[in-house]
C-alpha cells in the first residue's frame, strides 16, 4: 500500500503556448490516480489554463484536463492578482468586505489565493514541482 | 541521497538550464526525458545536453524517456544512446520514484 502524500505543482507557463501545462496534467493525474493528494497553483501567464469553454481543437485540451482534475480531487488554485491582470475577476470589496471572486470565465472549482496561498500550500507538501516559467 | 530530475526543455536552446542535469550524480539517481528534451538522447546529438545524458549513464543513474514524446518527433529507439529506457507511461514512473524513493526532485 503507498503512503498517501501531497504534491504541490506550481504552474508557471501559459496553455499552448508549450508543453508544460499539458506535462503538468499528464504528472498531476497520475500522482492522483496512485493515490495522492494534489494542489495546484496557477501563476502569471499560467491563469489561462482556468479559462471555461476552451476550445483547443488540434492542442491538449488544458481546461478540460483541468476540470479533469478538480473532479478527481485536485484543489486548484489561481493567483488572485494574475487573474484580476487578466480580467478574470475583478477582485474587488463586496458590501461584506469580502473579496469578489465570481467569474463568468473561470472553470468551475478554481480557487482564487494569492502567493501566500502558495506558501502554505508548500508548507503541506511532501514533494514540490514547478512546470515553465524559466 | 536520492535524485530525481525531469528535464523538459529542448536542449539546443537551453543551453545553461540543462546544467541542472548535472545533478544526478549516482546510481540510485534518476534522470526523466519528457517532451523536447527527448531530443537529447539522440546519439548523434553533439550539444551539451547529450554529455549530461551520457555522463549520467556512464555513473549508472537510470536515465528514461518517454515513448509518446519519441514517437511524436520520429525518434527510433535505435538511435537513442544505448541504456537509455523508453517507457509509455513515462508520468507513472516519474510520480512513483519522486513520491516513493527520491529525497530531491526538480523539474526544469
Amino acid at each position: 500500500m503507498v503512503e498517501k502524500k501531497t504534491l504541490t505543482i506550481m504552474l508557471a507557463s501559459a496553455p499552448f503556448g508549450s508543453q508544460y501545462a499539458d506535462h503538468m496534467c499528464r504528472v498531476a493525474l497520475r500522482a492522483l490516480e496512485k493515490g495522492h493528494s494534489v494542489e495546484i497553483f496557477l501563476y502569471g501567464d499560467a491563469v489561462h489554463a482556468q479559462m471555461n469553454q476552451q476550445s483547443p481543437k488540434l492542442f491538449f485540451p488544458v481546461g478540460m484536463k483541468l476540470q479533469e482534475l478538480i473532479g478527481k480531487g485536485a484543489k486548484v488554485y489561481s493567483c488572485e492578482i494574475c487573474s484580476v491582470a487578466r480580467g478574470y475577476i475583478t477582485g474587488q470589496l463586496t458590501p461584506d468586505g469580502k473579496k469578489d471572486y465570481s467569474s463568468t470565465k473561470v472553470l468551475d472549482g478554481v480557487q482564487f489565493t494569492t502567493i501566500f496561498g502558495f506558501v502554505e500550500s508548500l508548507a503541506r507538501a511532501d514533494k514540490v514541482l514547478s512546470f515553465g516559467g524559466g | 541521497m536520492k535524485s530525481c530530475i525531469l528535464l523538459m526543455k529542448l536542449p539546443c536552446t537551453e543551453g545553461e538550464s540543462w546544467r541542472i542535469g548535472e545533478a544526478i550524480r549516482a546510481k540510485g539517481d534518476t534522470l526523466f526525458l519528457l517532451g523536447d528534451a527527448v531530443e537529447s538522447g539522440r546519439k548523434e546529438y553533439r550539444g551539451h545536453a547529450s554529455s549530461i545524458v551520457s555522463g549520467a549513464l556512464s555513473r549508472e543513474a537510470k536515465v528514461i524517456a518517454s515513448a509518446r514524446d519519441l514517437r511524436a518527433r520520429g525518434i527510433e529507439a535505435s538511435e537513442l544512446q544505448e541504456m537509455i529506457e523508453i517507457v509509455e507511461d513515462i508520468e507513472g514512473d516519474f510520480i512513483n520514484v519522486t513520491m516513493e524513493h527520491a529525497d530531491r526532485v526538480i523539474a526544469w
